[in-house]
């Protein structure tokens, strides 16, 4: 039997199933969950000016030590920009400021992305023992790893609290502490990228899975679809990205770099996947 | 329906990113569990640099900052042109090397301790003739006078007029080098010992010192304790030699030069009351022995009826002075500000108690440029000794010194201070003060004329700054 928390947070539905019979037990875990994922929202989100992410881009050019939690999220960030030959990068965030995705045709003048570029890269940040200087105007964005990482932290909680068997689904973003009590797997709604696609149901006995894709957020012009997600390399949008990756992996948090990495690829999502080896489904 | 079937960790060979990525990932959500046991959650989260004053900077960093200060009295008093360059070397191990040079130009004129009077005042001197005339005109009290010499012997007479109704002032002339070096290192993880050595070089004065101090963290470094010793050694040797206490102006000096030695002690405490607030609180200690008085400044004996002025004595302070501080500071990050807040009470064993108050706080405006208002109070209580003049016929007390310095007064300071980021790591700024010192004008019961003379000696001054601070 399976027992169900559900919450908002981070703008996302959420939930944590608990695979027990123990009402009393599943809140518990569920209200444990729920308060590391609004800890982390409170302090990683860009909507927050109070969050650390608030005060680090509103003191863009400024040095600032951060705390240990924060400068093991930006080592880690920086280390994705480094394996990713710079196609992983928490400041492109801003470039969204060129951009409207209303699946109109309009994509965004040169011109401007161009003015906002100088902004946009991981090198022009200073990050070192823990003190980090951004270019006065560059902005910091967690939202490709925030997310995952509260799905992952949230299993860490919950494996400290019981043996019992936890599932944790953040928007689509999901971990699973091990199979169910009876050996067998969880199995999960995935939905549907956009009206034209079918749900798909997932069946998972351990790690995670993450989605990237763009839904309904793309430019379609020339008879090409642009995505929304840019290469912060050019502030351009990739043509021919799949409509959505989902990837396995043993932690969310490796899992979501891996399908924003994916969908970067364009039409070499599937090569990078196979080369990469890892466990994932397109869809086109 | 697509159905998806997915297991634990598939095994197949991962791609150079995935098993990169696999790697990071675990050691990223290790930390952050030992991170969440230890619950160092008293952590602040963000704090903000004072753009680079105090870089906490990597590996073999050099911050260099130069600066030019200008410093003007109102109504031509001193003039000052100073130029200072630091430097501070961040070593891999922890230890901070720092070095600091100044060069100062003081030129204008000071209050030579006379009263103003009614009639134009003539201040007659015995100088030691040196080799050039113009290091007679420079010396302390013979600017804009005439010397002539004593045929036959080493000495001049010195002369300098000052108009009735003017407050007497002594031209002079001057130039300080000033140098101090300090090596601080890490004993261990949170013991951080520093020493010290410093020499400033005047025509006149010279003064050594030294200093050795110990501080150490606790309780997860929200508290810091401190303590540190300091030894000066000053050389007094006055261009005519040092005054007897209450030796006549207009006679020959016999003294050589003189010494002053100061012993003074700090301990501190320091602590993170939360993680916007950090105070401080220093206790100080200081001695000194040795001479202690200005040796170009003298006291009117003045007419018990008339006030006019009869002579003029060398002033005279006690050998010794013993000084005791209390200084609480705070620093409250609220939202983007930093604001700093201080008070200091000090007491020494001359009679003077003064108290400062001080309030500053740092703004960000955009990215690249914050601003600094500043404003500070200062009162103090007079020297037990202090006095405008000295009555004929009356007997001499032990010290007595007419320096405005002792004198009971207030003074407000007004500031502030604007900085620009420049060339990605350095710091442009400008930093102004309007210093005004207000205190009485008259004595009760002055004799004669001098009830009705401004005595007050105190300042307005003007201070402007401009400097840049690069690290590399």
């Amino acid at each position: 039997m399976v027992l169900t928390t559900r919450f908002k947070a981070m703008g996302s539905p959420c939930e944590v199933q608990v695979d027990c019979t123990d009402a009393a037990l599943a809140a518990r875990i569920g209200a444990a969950v729920e308060a590391e994922a609004r800890r982390i929202e409170s302090k990683f989100s860009r909507y927050l000016p109070e969050s650390v992410v608030g005060q680090i881009n509103a003191l863009a050019g400024m040095g600032m030590t951060l705390d240990a939690e924060t400068r093991l999220l930006m080592d880690y960030a920086a280390h994705c920009h480094a394996i990713s030959d710079g196609l992983f990068d928490i400041t492109s965030g801003i470039l969204r400021r060129a951009w409207t995705f209303d699946g109109s045709d309009r994509v965004p003048d040169p011109a401007q992305v161009a003015d906002i570029l100088p902004l946009v890269g991981w090198g022009k940040v200073q990050w070192h023992d823990g003190v980090l200087t951004l270019l006065p105007g560059m902005e910091l964005d967690f939202g490709g790893i925030a997310k995952e990482y509260a799905v992952d932290m949230g299993v860490a909680r919950a494996r400290a609290e019981t043996d019992v068997p936890v599932l944790i689904n953040f928007g689509g973003d999901l971990c699973v502490t091990g199979p169910r009590a009876d050996g067998g797997r969880w199995r999960v709604l995935i939905e549907a990228v956009d009206d034209t696609s079918a749900a798909a149901w997932l069946e998972i006995d351990g790690g995670a899975i993450t989605t990237s894709g763009d839904a309904r957020r793309y430019v379609e012009r020339a008879g090409r679809r642009y995505s929304h997600i840019l290469d912060p390399r050019t502030g351009m949008s990739i043509a021919d990205a799949p409509r959505a990756v989902t990837v396995a992996a043993p932690t969310c948090v490796e899992a979501g770099v891996l399908s924003t990495l994916a969908m970067l690829q364009g039409p070499g999502c599937e090569a990078f996947l196979e080369q990469e080896g890892v466990t994932a489904w397109v869809i086109r | 329906m697509q159905l998806i079937e997915t297991g634990a960790c598939p095994v197949r060979k991962l791609g150079r990113i995935a098993a990169g990525l696999s790697m990071l990932s675990a050691n990223l959500l290790g930390a952050s569990a030992a991170l969440a046991q230890d619950s160092g959650d008293d952590e602040p989260q963000v704090v903000v640099h004072d753009l680079m004053k105090e870089p906490a900077p990597g590996p073999n960093t050099y911050v260099y900052d130069s600066s030019i200060l200008f410093y003007k009295e109102s109504g031509s008093r001193v003039q000052a042109v100073e130029p200072v360059f630091n430097v501070q070397n961040y070593l891999t191990n922890g230890s901070i090397i720092s070095g600091n040079f100044t060069f100062d130009t003081l030129t204008g004129a000071t209050p030579n301790g006379a009263t103003p009077s009614t009639s134009d005042q003539t201040f007659n001197s015995i100088v030691r003739e040196k080799t050039t005339s113009t290091q007679v005109t420079s010396t302390g009290a013979s600017g804009g006078g005439t010397v002539t010499t004593i045929p036959g012997t080493a000495y001049a007479k010195s002369s300098y007029s000052v108009p009735a109704r003017t407050l007497p002032l002594a031209s002079f002339h001057d130039h300080r080098f000033a140098g101090n070096g300090g090596l601080s290192w890490l004993a261990n993880p949170d013991t951080r010992l520093n020493v010290g050595l410093g020499a400033s070089v005047e025509r006149d004065y010279t003064s050594f010192t030294a200093n050795f101090g110990i501080a150490r963290d606790l309780n997860q470094k929200n508290t810091t304790l401190s303590l540190s010793v300091n030894l000066e050694e000053d050389i007094s040797r006055p261009y005519n030699g040092t005054p007897a206490p209450f030796q006549e102006l207009n006679s020959q000096i016999g003294g050589g030069n003189d010494t002053k030695a100061t012993y003074g002690v700090l301990a501190g405490v320091s602590q993170t009351l939360a993680r916007f607030w950090i105070t401080q609180v220093n206790f100080n200690l200081s001695g000194s022995k040795g001479y202690q008085a200005d040796p170009y400044r003298i006291v009117s004996v003045v007419d018990p009826v008339s006030g006019a002025p009869l002579d003029y004595l060398f002033e005279s302070r006690p050998r010794s002075r013993t000084r005791e501080s209390v200084y609480w500071g705070n620093k409250l990050a609220l939202g983007p500000t930093v604001a700093d807040v201080s008070v200091r009470y000090y007491h020494d064993t001359w009679g003077i108690n003064s108290l400062t108050a001080e309030v500053s706080e740092q703004i960000p405006l955009g990215g690249s440029l914050y601003i600094k208002p500043l404003y500070r109070y200062y009162h103090q209580t007079a020297a037990n000794f202090f006095t405008y003049y000295l009555v004929n016929g009356n007997a001499l007390p032990a010290y007595a010194s007419s320096d405005s310095r002792l004198s009971r007064f207030n003074a407000n300071t007004i500031g502030g201070k604007i900085g620009v980021r420049v060339f990605k790591t350095g710091e442009f700024y400008v930093e102004g003060e309007s210093y005004r010192q207000t205190g009485a004008h008259t004595v009760a019961n002055a004799p004669g004329q001098l009830s009705g003379l401004d005595l007050f000696s105190g300042v307005h001054a003007i201070s402007v700054m401009t400097g840049l601070r690069l690290r590399m």
